[in-house]
């Protein structure tokens, strides 16, 4: 017989009725460099007040309770990072909101991406990232502009490899 | 031992999915093979425990593995998709140099197009008739869930 206790439950129950206020905190903060892991702070801390004064007196939460509570608030800022990374880089998605004017050619999709700003923008926006993360650098190579892979970019790809063989998922992107 | 139960019940979806994934295929396995092997490891490590006699928290257990699927499936998912860590595949694959046209050669925008329109047509979200693609209703419906979200956190152009 599984017995549910009150505890986790209230553990839980407030970390996933809390979601929404991480999205909202983020949405406010969504300029500042630290706007997620600001947001997922709040969110923490008003998950932490919940569980803590609405557990019934005389019975605080147990450290499994806590665990099953923090948890489901991990998952939920996961869920929250991988639904945010798909609105602001989702290729697929950016793809079929070009089609919602209309019926279009491959051409004329790869032309109008992301309102015109086409492909290469995209591509450049990943090199961009990985520029940014200390992944690769951009530099000249025999006057062609070209890209060179840090040790860290290095580290970073072997292993990508290495899961990827492992999983049987090809070259993948 | 309710981590203990959580890390058990992980590791043998971990290993079934990599043996379905081997066997398989990743796009024929998918993601609904993905959910289901996850509700069975899952429905088998909050009801296991108990059967035997060990002493563990139902919700405890389905509240770590839901965290654990939570991350993994970043990880998957970002190395199934990342255009960013493709690129980083083919520059070490190139010995650590690429020009911007040997990149272009070798994973050009084009490329990705192709696949990704592809893969859309095969999930239903697309329709392709003579050469043009259209939007189907699953396509819009699909749209429809990210409106709100847009209007939440978007500025400027994306994808």
């Amino acid at each position: 017989m599984l017995a549910l206790e009150t505890n986790q439950l209230l553990a839980t129950g407030t970390a996933v009725v809390t979601l929404p206020i991480l999205i909202l905190a983020h949405s406010l903060m969504r300029k500042h460099t630290w706007g997620l892991p600001l947001a997922a702070l709040v969110q923490t801390s008003c998950w932490w007040m919940a569980c803590r004064y609405l557990a019934p007196s005389g019975a605080p939460l147990e450290p499994s309770d806590w665990v099953a509570g923090a948890a489901i608030l991990g998952a939920s800022w996961l869920a929250w990072m991988w639904v945010y990374s798909t609105l602001c880089r989702g290729f697929s998605l950016q793809l079929m909101v070009e089609l919602q004017a209309g019926p279009r050619g491959r051409k004329d999709l790869a032309d109008s991406y992301a309102g015109g700003l086409g492909l290469d923008w995209m591509l450049d926006k990943r090199i961009d990232g990985l520029e940014r993360a200390g992944l690769v650098q951009r530099n000249d190579l025999d006057g062609d502009e070209g890209l060179r892979i840090t040790p860290l970019g290095q580290v970073l790809a072997r292993l990508a490899g290495g899961y990827k063989w492992l999983v049987g998922i090809g070259a993948g992107g | 031992m309710d981590l203990l139960v959580a890390a058990a019940a992980f590791a043998v979806f971990l290993c079934a999915h990599i043996a379905l994934w081997h066997w398989l295929g990743p796009y024929r396995a998918g993601f609904p093979l993905l959910a289901t092997l996850w509700l069975l490891v899952t429905g088998a490590a909050v009801s296991i425990p108990a059967w035997l006699g060990v002493t563990a928290h139902p919700l405890t257990v389905l509240a770590v593995l839901t965290f654990l699927l939570a991350l993994y499936l970043q990880l998957y998912l970002g190395m199934l998709r990342s255009v960013s860590l493709r690129i980083l595949g083919e520059l070490s694959a190139q010995g650590g140099t690429l020009t911007r046209e040997t990149l272009d050669a070798s994973y050009s925008p084009q490329v990705m197009l192709d696949g990704r329109l592809a893969w859309m047509v095969d999930r239903g979200w697309l329709d392709r008739d003579d050469s043009d693609y259209r939007l189907t209703d699953s396509g819009r419906r699909v749209l429809a869930l990210r409106r709100p979200f847009v209007a939440l956190m978007v500025e400027g152009p994306t994808g």
